[in-house]
C-alpha cells in the first residue's frame, strides 16, 4: 500500500543572493597580492613615441653583425637621440637613406660601417652631404613567416 | 608674453621628412582633387608660382622648371602636427593649436625659471627639427597679435636663426614700423580698404590710435582690443585656454568631386557620406548641433542661368548628434537642391550651433527612453569604426547604389606619397 504524502510547496520564487566577484573554493590565490601589471611593449618599443618612427629593411648590408638586422626587418627609429660611435643609425647620404654602424675612428675621422663585412664602408669625408636623421633603438624580425611579412609594399 | 610656433611651409616639409633627396628642390603639394597650389617649398616661391594657383593653368610652368608635384597626403600630416603639438604642450604650461601648423603658447613667468626666451625658443626649434624634420620660425611678443606679427617678421627678413623677440618698446616699434597694416593677424580686406582710405598703411601707425577711434572705425570691441594688442596688451581671447585641442565651433565636411555629377542618388550617396563623417566628429567632441546647412556648386568654370551655389539652412527641431536624423534632414533638403540635367562638382554640409552633450534644454516632445538607447547604438558605432577602420559599419544611405557612381568624393590624388607614419602598408622602406 503507498502513502501519499502532501509536501508544501512555495508559491513565491525564492530569490538567491548572487555575490558578484569570484568566490573562492579553497585557498584563495597566494598570487593575489603580487599581480602586476600586462607588460606593454610600447614601453620597451617607444619610450618617445612623437620622435620615434618604423621603418622596414631592404637589403643585407647588416646582415650578420651584432645589430641583427636582416632583410625586412621592421626598425623603431629614435629621432631624439643624438648619435654616438657605435650607434646603429638611420642616416642620410647625398640625399638617400641609409642604415649603417655610425663608428669613430683615430682622429676624429667618422664612418658608416656595414655589419656584413661584404658591403663597402663609407667614410665620411664631407659632412655638408650627411646627416644622421635618427638612432636604432630596436630590431623586430620574425622567425616564422607571419603579420611582418604580409606587410610588404607592391609595386 | 607669447610664442607663435609655425611650421614653415608645412605640406611642402612634410613630404620632406620622408624624402631627403627634395631638399633644396622645388616642390609644390596640391589641394583635394589636385585643383590648386596650396603649399610652396621657398624654392617655389622664388619660381613666382602662386600660392592658390590653379594646377592646370600652371601645369606647363611647373614641368619647364622640373618642380616636384604632390598631392596632399593629409594623414601624414595630421600625424606629423600632432607629434609637434604634444611636443609644444610638454614644454609649456599652456599651448593653444591655432591651425594644422601653427600653436601659440603661453610663455608666462618662464623667463624667471628658464633664463633668456629667445635661447628657450632656439631649444625648442631645435628639437622639432631634430625629433620631427620639420623647420619651424617662432615669434615671441606680449600679446599674440604681435607674437604673430614678430613670426611673420622673422619669415620675410629670412633670419637663419628663426627665432624673433619682441621685447622692448622700442623692438615693438621697429615691428610695427616694418609691417604693413594689410599683414595684421585680424585686418582683413574691408578694414584694409577703409584703413588704406584713412591714410593708415603701417601697423605702427594703427598702433598710434586710440580705443575710440578703433571702436568708431573698426567695427567696435573687436577693432579696440586689435588695436590694444598692437599696443602691447593682451586682450584677445585664446580659443581655449589650458586645453590641447579646443572645440570646434562648427564642423564641416566639404569635397570636389572627381567628375561631375548630374544623378540625384548618387549627390544623395556623397552628401550622406559626409553627413556620416560630421557627426562622428561631432560625437567625438561630445557636442549636439542646431543648425545643418547643405550646399551643392556647379563647376567654377561652367555657365549657366542658375546661381553657382545652391544653400538650404535647416534648423533642427532639437539638437541633435543622431546620424541617421541628420541624413533624413540632408535627404530631404538635396531632393529641393538638386535640379535635373545639372552637373555638380562639389557639396559639403556643415554642422554650426554646436552645444555641448547633456546640457541641452530638454525637448516639450523630444525625451523618450529611445533617445538612451540610440545614445548607446552610435558610441557603439563609432567604437566599432575606431577599432576596425573608418566605415567599417556604415548607415545604409551612405552606401553606393548599384549602378552609381562608387565615391565620388574619393577626389583625383595622382601624386599622392604613402601615409609613412599611419599604416603598416606604407611604412618607409631604408637601403641597407
Amino acid at each position: 500500500m503507498s502513502e501519499v504524502v502532501v509536501l508544501p510547496m512555495a508559491r513565491k520564487p525564492v530569490w538567491l543572493l548572487f555575490f558578484e566577484g569570484l568566490v573562492p573554493a579553497g585557498f584563495p590565490s597566494p598570487a593575489d597580492d603580487h599581480r602586476g601589471t600586462r607588460l606593454d611593449l610600447n614601453r620597451l618599443l617607444l619610450p618617445h613615441p612623437d620622435s620615434t618612427y618604423l621603418v622596414r629593411v631592404t637589403g643585407d648590408s647588416m646582415t650578420g653583425g651584432e645589430s641583427g638586422i636582416r632583410d625586412g626587418a621592421l626598425l623603431a627609429v629614435d629621432c631624439r637621440l643624438t648619435a654616438e660611435h657605435n650607434d646603429v643609425v638611420i642616416a642620410v647620404v647625398e640625399g638617400q637613406f641609409t642604415v649603417k654602424r655610425l663608428i669613430r675612428r683615430r682622429a676624429n675621422t667618422w664612418f658608416l660601417v656595414p655589419d656584413n663585412p661584404c658591403y663597402p664602408e663609407i667614410s665620411i669625408t664631407e659632412p655638408d652631404l650627411f646627416d644622421v636623421w635618427g638612432v636604432v633603438t630596436h630590431v623586430v624580425t620574425e622567425t616564422r613567416r607571419g603579420r611582418l611579412s604580409s606587410h610588404v609594399r607592391v609595386g | 608674453m607669447f610664442a607663435l610656433v609655425d611650421c614653415n611651409n608645412f605640406y611642402v616639409s612634410c613630404e620632406r621628412v620622408f624624402r631627403p633627396d627634395l631638399a633644396g628642390q622645388p616642390v609644390v603639394v596640391l589641394s583635394n582633387n589636385d585643383g590648386c597650389l596650396i603649399s610652396r617649398s621657398p624654392e617655389a616661391k622664388a619660381l613666382g608660382l602662386r600660392m592658390g594657383a590653379a594646377y592646370f593653368q600652371v601645369k606647363p610652368e611647373l614641368q619647364r622648371h622640373g618642380v616636384q608635384v604632390f598631392s596632399s597626403n593629409y594623414a601624414l600630416y595630421g600625424d606629423i602636427s600632432g607629434r609637434i603639438m604634444r611636443y609644444l604642450a610638454s614644454v609649456v604650461p599652456v599651448a593653444e593649436v591655432y591651425s594644422i601648423d601653427e600653436c601659440f603658447l603661453h610663455l608666462h613667468g618662464m623667463s624667471a625659471y628658464c633664463g633668456s626666451l629667445t635661447e628657450l625658443a632656439t631649444h625648442w626649434k631645435e628639437q622639432i627639427r631634430k625629433q620631427m624634420h620639420i623647420p619651424v620660425c617662432i615669434g615671441l611678443g606680449p600679446t599674440r597679435t604681435l607674437a604673430k606679427l614678430a613670426n611673420r617678421l622673422v619669415k620675410q627678413l629670412g633670419q637663419p636663426s628663426g627665432v624673433l623677440l619682441l621685447e622692448t618698446p622700442a623692438q615693438q616699434q621697429w615691428a610695427l614700423a616694418q609691417t604693413p597694416v594689410t599683414e595684421v593677424w585680424g585686418v582683413g580686406r574691408r578694414y584694409s580698404e577703409k584703413l588704406a582710405a584713412l591714410g593708415i598703411r603701417t601697423a605702427a601707425q594703427l598702433a598710434e590710435q586710440s580705443e575710440a577711434w578703433a571702436r568708431r572705425h573698426l567695427g567696435g570691441v573687436t577693432g579696440a582690443r586689435l588695436v590694444r594688442e598692437l599696443q602691447g596688451h593682451s586682450c584677445r581671447e585664446g580659443g581655449a585656454e589650458g586645453e590641447l585641442e579646443a572645440s570646434r565651433k562648427t564642423i564641416m565636411y566639404s569635397r570636389s568631386f572627381a567628375q561631375p555629377l548630374t544623378q540625384l542618388p548618387d549627390i544623395q550617396v556623397a552628401v550622406a557620406h559626409f553627413v556620416s563623417r560630421a557627426a562622428e566628429k561631432l560625437r567625438g567632441q561630445h557636442s549636439l548641433a542646431n543648425t545643418l546647412t547643405i550646399f551643392i556648386s556647379k563647376g567654377r568654370f561652367s555657365s549657366g542661368a542658375l546661381p553657382h551655389t545652391c544653400t538650404e539652412v535647416l534648423t533642427l527641431p532639437a539638437p541633435t548628434h543622431d546620424t541617421s536624423e541628420l541624413l533624413r534632414y540632408a535627404a530631404a533638403a538635396l531632393r529641393r537642391l538638386v535640379q535635373a540635367n545639372v552637373a555638380y562638382k562639389k557639396a559639403g554640409i556643415v554642422l554650426s550651433g554646436l552645444e555641448t552633450a547633456g546640457q541641452q534644454q530638454l525637448p516639450l516632445f523630444g525625451a523618450t527612453p529611445q533617445a538612451a538607447l540610440r545614445t548607446t547604438l552610435l558610441a557603439e558605432l563609432d567604437q566599432l569604426n575606431q577599432r576596425y577602420g573608418r566605415g567599417t559599419v556604415r548607415f545604409a544611405a551612405a552606401l553606393p547604389a548599384p549602378g552609381g557612381v562608387a565615391q565620388p568624393w574619393a577626389g583625383n590624388s595622382r601624386w599622392q606619397t604613402p601615409a609613412y607614419t599611419t599604416r603598416w602598408d606604407d611604412l618607409l622602406w631604408i637601403t641597407a
